[in-house]
C-alpha cells in the first residue's frame, strides 16, 4: 500500500512546482485573461495575438523561502535541527505551501495546538486547550475531485507542424482533489456538544485522490475570414487530446470506533478502499475533444471553451481494500471508465478602454468556469499608466480569493508583484501569499 | 483505563497533522474507583499501613496499583502529571501521625508498587492529625519529558498508586478527595531520530 501513496505524494510536490499561476493573474483575482496563455482553457486562444492583452512573466517560486525557512513549514528542520522540527512542523501548512508554490504563504494554516479529552466513568468529553468544545467542522473543508476532463497542461511543448494553425504538442498533466476530512453526524454533534454517546459507532473518513499521465495535443485555430460589414473578428479552435495515464490514486480511509454502554470508546479501527495506478502497475488511457471560440469586437474580447465535449477515459488498475486490522482483504485487478457528455465549460469576456485625457488604460476582465462540482469566478480590473500597472479582483475557486497586485514595464522587461489569497483545504481557511514574477514586456 | 488507548489514536486521526498539537487525556481515576472503597473507616492499633487504589481487594497489603495500559503513545510521553488528595479525620482521642507517598511503576510491577524494585516514589507528605480534626493529604507529581521517571512508562503501559501510613492509636476516617492523571503526548514523537 505504501507506494501508490508514496508516488501520490511525489506526484503532489510535482503538482505544486509546476502549477505556479501567473501573478499578474493572482493580482487580479484569477482572472484568466484572453492569449495563448489560455489555450488550455479554450483551444480557439492558439491563433490570438498575446500582445492585445498582454502576457505575463515568469513567476518566481516564493514558497521555496517557506520550504526552507519557516519552522511551521520546512520539513528540513527534520535533518537541520529535530527540535525545532518537533516543536514547529505542521503538516497543514506543509501541504498548503507546497500546493501554492508561486506564493510566499502569509498566513498558513495551522493545526489545533491541543486537543484534550477528559476522561470519566461519565463518559468522555472532547475540548480543545481552551476548554472549548473541539469543533471537528473547522478541520473538514473539501476540496471538488478531479473533473472529468483533462487539466491545462502543467508543461507542453509546442512542436512545428509546418501548417499555419494546425498544433501539435505534448505535454504532462497531474489533477489532484477530493481532500478532506469527513466525520460522521454522530461525530460532529457528539464532539459539539462534549460528549460521547454510548453503544455508538463513530466514523471519520479522509479521502483524496491523483492522477497524472502525458497529453499529445492535436489543434486547429486560427481567425475566421473578416466578415463583410462587421468589424468584429472570430477565431475558432479545436483539439483532441489523449493521454496515457501513469499514476491514479484514489483513496479512501475511514477511522471507525464503537462506545461501549459508558460512552467509552473501543478499539480504533482503520479501513482503507483505494483504486490505484502507477507506473508498472496498470496504466490509463483516453482522448477528448475540446473546442473553443473567440470573439474580439471594438474594445472587448469574449471567449467560450468547451473541453471534454466527447471524451473517454479507461484506468486499468487495480482496487485494494485493507479492514479494520490493517490486513489487505483484497487486491484485485479493476477497470474505471468514464466518457460521454461530461463538459468543463469556461467563458470570459476582457475590455480593454482608454481613458480620456491620456489619463491611461483600464483593462475589465471576468471569467467563469463550470466542471462538475467545481464551479469558480474572478472579476478583475488592471489599471494602466505609463509603465506602472495596479491591479485588483475577486474570484471564487472553492472559496474567496481576493487579489491585489502592482507592476512595471520598462525597457522591455516586466515585474510583477500580487497580493492573494485562496482557501485551505481540510481547514477551511483564508489563507494570504504574496507572489512576484519577472519577464519581457510586449 | 482501556479507553485512553481508543481516545489517543483518534486524537491522532483528527488532527494530529502538527508536531506541535499536544494530545492530552485528562483522566479521572476517582471517577472509576468502586463508591465503596472511597471513603471507609480504619483502626489504628500503633501502626496501618493502606494502599489505594486497592487492586487486590485488601487494603492493607500493597498491590500493583491502578494499571493504565494500552495508550499507543505511552512510550513517547511528553508530559505526565498526577494528583490525588486523600481527606483523613481522626476519630480517636490522641493524635495521630498520617502520611502519603504517590509512586509509579512499570506496567510489569504487577505484585507490588510499592517496594522500590521497578516503582519510583514520586512524592510523599505527612502531618500530624489531632484528635477529633480532619486534614487532607495532597500530593501533586508533575514530570517533563526529559525526567527519567518517564522511562518507568512503556508501551505496555504503566502503575500508579498512593501508600498511606498512619501511626497512633485510635480510629480514623478517610476518603479520597481526587485522583486524576494528566498525559501529554505529540504524535510526532514517534518519527524517527526523535
Amino acid at each position: 500500500m505504501k507506494r501508490p501513496l508514496r508516488i501520490a505524494a511525489l506526484a503532489l510536490m510535482l503538482l505544486g512546482a509546476a502549477s505556479a499561476q501567473d501573478v499578474r493573474s493572482l493580482g487580479m483575482g484569477g482572472l484568466t485573461l484572453p492569449g495563448p496563455a489560455a489555450t488550455g482553457r479554450n483551444p480557439a486562444y492558439a491563433a490570438y495575438d498575446a500582445r492585445r492583452f498582454g502576457g505575463g512573466g515568469f513567476t518566481l517560486p516564493l514558497g521555496l523561502v517557506n520550504l526552507a525557512l519557516r519552522p511551521s513549514i520546512s520539513p528540513l528542520y527534520y535533518f537541520r535541527d529535530p527540535s525545532v522540527f518537533r516543536n514547529h512542523f505542521d503538516l497543514l501548512a506543509f501541504y498548503d505551501q507546497l500546493t501554492h508554490l508561486d506564493e510566499f504563504v502569509i498566513n498558513p494554516p495551522a493545526s489545533p495546538r491541543e486537543i484534550v479529552f477528559h476522561v470519566s466513568a461519565d463518559g468522555v468529553t472532547v475540548t480543545d486547550g481552551d476548554g472549548n468544545p473541539f469543533d471537528l467542522n473547522r478541520f473538514s473543508a473539501q476540496t471538488p475531485p478531479p473533473s472529468g476532463s483533462l487539466p491545462p497542461p502543467l508543461l507542453e511543448l509546442n512542436l512545428p507542424s509546418g501548417v499555419p494553425g494546425l498544433r501539435l504538442a505534448v505535454g504532462a498533466f497531474l489533477q489532484s482533489g477530493g481532500f478532506g476530512l469527513t466525520p460522521d453526524d454522530a461525530l460532529v454533534r457528539d464532539l459539539a456538544s462534549g460528549s460521547l454517546q454510548p453503544n455508538t459507532t463513530y466514523h471519520l473518513t479522509a479521502t483524496g485522490t491523483v492522477k497524472g499521465g502525458i497529453t499529445s495535443t492535436l489543434g486547429y485555430a486560427a481567425p475566421l475570414p473578416a466578415l463583410p460589414g462587421f468589424d468584429g473578428r472570430v477565431y475558432l479552435g479545436g483539439q483532441i487530446q489523449a493521454f496515457y495515464g501513469m499514476l491514479y490514486v484514489d483513496t479512501t480511509v475511514t477511522g471507525q470506533t464503537t462506545t461501549d454502554g459508558s460512552g467509552n470508546p473501543g478499539p480504533l479501527g482503520y479501513v482503507t478502499d483505494m483504486f490505484y495506478v502507477v507506473p508498472g502497475n496498470g496504466q490509463g488511457y483516453g482522448a477528448q475533444l475540446d473546442f473553443g471560440v473567440v470573439l474580439d469586437y471594438e474594445a472587448g474580447s469574449y471567449g467560450l471553451g468547451v473541453k471534454n465535449l466527447v471524451g473517454l477515459q479507461r484506468w486499468n488498475g487495480h482496487r485494494m481494500l485493507t479492514d479494520a486490522s490493517g490486513s489487505v482483504v483484497s487486491d484485485t485487478a479493476q477497470n474505471v471508465s468514464e466518457g460521454g457528455f461530461r463538459p468543463s465549460i469556461f467563458a470570459n469576456a476582457a475590455y480593454l478602454q482608454p481613458l480620456e485625457g491620456a489619463a491611461g488604460d483600464l483593462l475589465l476582465g471576468a471569467d467563469l468556469g463550470y466542471a462538475p462540482g467545481a464551479p469558480s469566478g474572478h472579476l478583475g480590473v488592471e489599471y494602466r499608466l505609463a509603465a506602472l500597472r495596479l491591479r485588483g479582483g475577486l474570484g471564487y475557486e472553492q472559496g474567496f480569493k481576493l487579489g491585489l497586485g502592482a507592476g512595471l514595464e520598462f525597457s522591455g522587461l516586466r515585474t510583477d508583484l500580487a497580493l492573494t489569497s485562496h482557501t485551505a483545504p481540510f481547514t477551511g481557511q483564508v489563507v494570504y501569499g504574496v507572489a512576484a514574477s519577472l519577464g519581457l514586456a510586449f | 483505563m482501556k479507553r485512553i488507548t481508543a481516545l489517543l489514536t483518534l486524537a491522532v486521526l483528527l488532527a494530529a497533522c502538527s508536531a506541535r498539537t499536544v494530545l492530552v487525556a485528562d483522566v479521572d481515576v476517582l471517577s472509576f474507583v468502586d463508591s465503596s472503597e472511597v471513603e471507609g473507616d480504619l483502626a489504628v492499633p500503633g501502626s496501618i499501613d493502606v494502599y489505594v487504589p486497592d487492586a487486590d481487594d485488601n487494603l492493607i497489603t500493597p498491590d500493583g496499583g491502578q494499571l493504565v495500559t494500552q495508550a499507543p503513545l505511552l512510550d513517547r510521553m511528553s508530559g505526565f502529571a498526577a494528583r490525588i488528595a486523600v481527606e483523613v479525620r481522626n476519630d480517636g482521642a490522641t493524635d495521630l501521625s498520617v502520611s502519603g507517598a504517590f509512586h509509579l511503576a512499570a506496567a510489569s510491577d504487577s505484585a507490588n508498587i510499592y517496594d522500590g524494585t521497578d516503582d519510583l516514589k514520586l512524592a510523599e507528605v505527612e502531618l500530624t492529625l489531632p484528635a477529633g480534626a480532619t486534614q487532607t493529604l495532597e500530593l501533586n507529581v508533575e514530570l517533563d519529558e526529559d525526567d527519567p521517571a518517564l522511562d518507568l512508562l512503556s508501551a505496555d503501559g504503566f502503575r500508579v498508586g498512593m501508600a498511606i501510613h498512619a501511626s497512633g492509636n485510635g480510629q480514623a476516617h478517610y476518603r479520597i478527595a481526587a485522583f486524576s492523571l494528566v498525559l501529554k503526548a505529540r504524535a510526532f514523537d514517534l518519527l524517527p531520530g526523535n
